[in-house]
């Protein structure tokens, strides 16, 4: 990538994050309801709430609290939550491994799936096996996660007993138990990405195989196996890569119902709690960091388009 | 061990700000105050030996349990004892129980183990402030030690309970375990007990069915009224609250400005229909701000009888149509309670429009006294004083429907100021038959405190302030 590029490319990341931030702060803002109001619930009076506002700064007017924000963050300072004083830094990297594991083993699981059922209906297109998978597919990718989620909760937790319905074991509590307190929701984010990505790569490896170079291959008498990983799967995963990639932040949205599903100590979970609590900073703070990895992760995409077609480097 | 789902992550233990319910569930098994609340609501001396007052009223004498320690080994003594309260009065730590301390004028050692707190009027609700957040005890060495190194304290609390703090994973879990050397012997019967946020409510129920959890806290009606009708395998346990929840209607708008407009709406209100339809008959009807919990609400009020008639001939009397908006919290069940009340008052011929609002614009109507009628809730405090002073006294900011009646100011302030639990039982019996007459409020049933449980736990005292003492918890084999 020339450096004209990556130039422009920056500057459209900070543009995009600093409006992201304003569009938040202002969005918090116009929630109806009130921090303090949050924070104190039933018992609030008249007096309790003024001392509040004072001590939280909420009596600044927005666009002073804004920019105060603004300039502590870019000293990276991001401010403490309004309910524990925890600062919001140390929270959102506190709870980060949880979900960027969700995240990773869903993308893993469900590729892991997704490719190989793909690859193969496309190669047997019309099969006994390529309609069920299809069949299959097209019913779970009419099933939200959450529903995924509780069906799963209702057989592996409460009819067979198998697995814990809710909880969290870190990995400091073994690999064994941290993969088994994960396994349900993780699968229940995956269900629900596995037909997307197999019904894509299906497509576009339908249409590859079709290709001249494809008749060649197989005329020179190269093995199937041989011809679908190394010849077809290349030039095929163009969208699913794509996908995958901008999947990610749809998946940040899913992992937020489920985390809320199965009590997992994600970014999920504190951006709803933050939300209904009326946490500003918080939410601002989840909000700037899932825009900054959003818009990373789609850079990195770029970048592998590069690698998988090296023609787009020079357009 | 025993694992206990509640509803939301706690935000910290320091007693300066606590205030949500749920961190008050778990302070309860490492906190201690210095009075109790019992089974049956009277607020009883627990680090406290015995509270005495002077003959004015304005003096209270707390006599300190002697040979208790708090787990890092300090001394639980009067020197403690001073120190914690000076600390949530100081009004620079902006303690969230500012309200209720600010009736202390000072605190004072008058022996090792005996405290005198000078009020700036006599009050007689002081006691059960003292079995609030407010008194709780927590370590003098343990708060110099965290202050001084800059950290905050209310992540590893340090008190005198049945178990002591050992860690807590934020939003993941908080475990405590045995205090070996706690003053009452014999507990508690538990090894560690294990505190989970589970927020969601149906995650909480499938947790306890599937064995994750043995204790949830705050279930939804729908699981309790299955689990009392034996459709789950689970155990209810349920104390008797101390607050209400009710309709409040405006004292200075009209038309519930007018006494008879108010009665006719009482009148209108079918509410053991309503009790029954609507939270499966799982709470009971309330006749006054005081929870059964307490002797308050165990008295007899008679409350204005479900009688269409009457209310239909208070509306002609009154003489000009009857109209007005309610606000309710735009959850399903406060919507579906706030329908039926509409077709009830409709039959009257009351036109009622519903309005919708979440949760914290709701909560400033009320505190900016800037609404017709609005469906509400108090949860209730342990003394019948913090359920009545501060809504219906004149004078009270937070008196939200702005309710002015000179008669009940009077009898407020002899509540307030009388000794005698004989004579302050009989003045709020008036109270109560004061607000049914002429009142604003509209109560409709009482906030019983409800856990369901595994079979195996047993043990757990019903106090109606619903916390659960896990230190008399234990597990059956």
């Amino acid at each position: 990538m020339s450096f004209a590029r990556i130039r422009s490319r920056l500057l459209s990341l900070v543009l995009v994050v600093w409006g992201v931030t304003i569009a938040t702060f202002v969005l918090a803002n116009l929630l109806p309801g009130d921090p303090v109001l949050a924070l104190l619930g039933e018992d609030a009076t008249p007096e309790s709430i003024a001392v509040w506002r004072a001590k939280l700064g909420l009596d600044q007017p927005l666009l002073v609290r804004y920019f105060d924000w603004l300039l502590n963050a870019l000293q990276g300072d991001f401010g403490a939550s309004y309910r524990t004083d925890e600062k919001v830094f140390d929270m959102i990297l506190h709870r980060l491994p949880v979900t960027v594991e969700i995240l990773v083993l869903t993308q893993i699981v469900a590729l892991a799936i997704a490719v190989p059922c793909g690859i193969f209906s496309a190669w047997r297109s019309g099969s006994n096996f390529d309609r069920a998978t299809m069949g299959t597919s097209l019913g779970l990718l009419s099933m939200p996660p959450f529903l995924i989620g509780i069906l799963l909760i209702y057989l592996f937790s409460i009819q067979l007993g198998l697995l814990p319905a809710t909880g969290y074991a870190s990995l400091d509590d073994g690999i064994l138990e941290n993969l088994q307190s994960l396994l349900l929701p993780v699968l229940a984010l995956a269900l629900a990405e596995i037909p997307v990505y197999l019904r894509l790569l299906r497509e576009d490896m339908m249409q590859t195989l079709q290709q001249d170079y494809i008749a060649v291959a197989r005329a020179k008498g190269m093995p199937p196996r041989r011809i679908l990983l190394f010849h077809a799967l290349r030039p095929s995963s163009f969208s699913l890569i794509t996908v995958v990639g901008v999947n990610i932040g749809r998946l940040i949205g899913g992992a937020i119902i489920v985390e809320v599903l199965f009590a997992l100590p994600g970014i999920g979970q504190l951006l709803i709690q933050s939300v209904y609590q009326q946490d500003f900073l918080v939410l601002q703070g989840i909000v700037l960091f899932v825009a900054v990895a959003f818009v990373l992760v789609n850079a990195t995409v770029d970048l592998l388009y590069n690698f998988l077609d090296p023609r787009t480097s020079h357009g | 061990m025993l694992t206990v789902g509640l509803e939301a992550d706690f935000p910290g233990f320091d007693p300066l700000g606590m205030g949500a319910l749920v961190e008050r569930m778990v302070a309860v098994s490492f906190y201690e105050p210095l009075m109790e609340i019992n089974e049956k609501g009277y607020i009883v001396p627990h680090l406290a030996e015995s509270l005495s007052v002077s003959g004015d009223g304005m003096t209270y004498t707390a006599k300190l349990r002697e040979g208790v320690k708090f787990h890092d080994a300090t001394p639980f003594d009067a020197d403690a004892v001073v120190f914690n309260f000076r600390r949530l009065m100081d009004p620079a730590k902006g303690c969230r129980c500012l309200a209720e301390v600010s009736s202390i004028r000072s605190v004072d050692k008058s022996g090792p183990y005996t405290v005198e707190f000078r009020l700036k009027a006599p009050n007689a609700a002081f006691p059960a402030v003292l079995a609030d957040i407010a008194g709780l005890q927590t370590s003098p060495t343990a708060i110099r030690k965290a202050e001084s190194a800059g950290k905050n304290y209310a992540e590893t609390p340090v008190g005198t309970g049945p178990f002591r703090f050992v860690e807590w994973k934020r939003g993941i879990s908080l475990r405590v375990e045995r205090n070996p050397d706690y003053w009452q012997k014999g507990l508690p019967h538990l090894d560690a007990v294990v505190y989970r946020p589970i927020p969601d409510g149906q995650t909480r129920m499938a947790s306890l069915t599937a064995g994750d959890i043995q204790l949830a806290a705050v279930p939804s009606a729908a699981d309790v009224a299955a689990a009392k009708s034996g459709q789950t395998r689970v155990k209810v346990v349920e104390s008797p609250g101390l607050g209400s929840v009710f309709a409040m209607f405006h004292a200075q708008r009209a038309p519930t400005n007018d006494a008879r407009v108010r009665q006719a709406l009482f009148h209108a209100t079918d509410r053991a229909l309503i009790l029954k339809t609507i939270n499966r008959g799982v709470y009971p009807i309330v006749n006054s701000p005081f929870g059964p919990g307490m002797m308050a609400g165990r008295l007899d009020v008679k409350f204005p009888e479900y009688n269409p008639d009457k209310a239909r001939a208070l509306i002609k009397e009154y003489g000009k149509p009857v109209k007005f908006t309610l606000s309710v919290s735009a959850v399903p069940s406060a919507v579906q309670l706030a329908q039926v009340y509409q077709q009830m008052w409709q039959k009257v011929g009351i036109e009622v429009s519903i309005e919708q609002l979440e949760q914290l614009q709701l909560i400033r109507k009320a505190i900016k006294n800037d609404f017709d009628a609005v469906s509400f809730r108090w949860p209730g405090r342990g003394d019948p004083d913090l359920n009545a002073y501060q809504f219906f006294h004149s004078t009270s900011p937070r008196n939200y429907t702005q309710y002015k009646n000179p008669e009940m100011d009077k009898l407020l302030e002899q509540a307030r100021s009388a000794l005698d639990s004989k004579v302050r039982l009989d003045t709020y019996a008036k109270v109560a038959q004061l607000l049914a007459r002429d009142g604003t409020y509209l109560f409709m049933h009482s906030t019983t405190n409800y856990f369901l449980s595994s079979r195996k736990v047993d043990g757990l005292p019903k106090i109606p302030d619903g916390l659960p003492r896990v230190g008399n918890v234990w597990l059956e084999r």
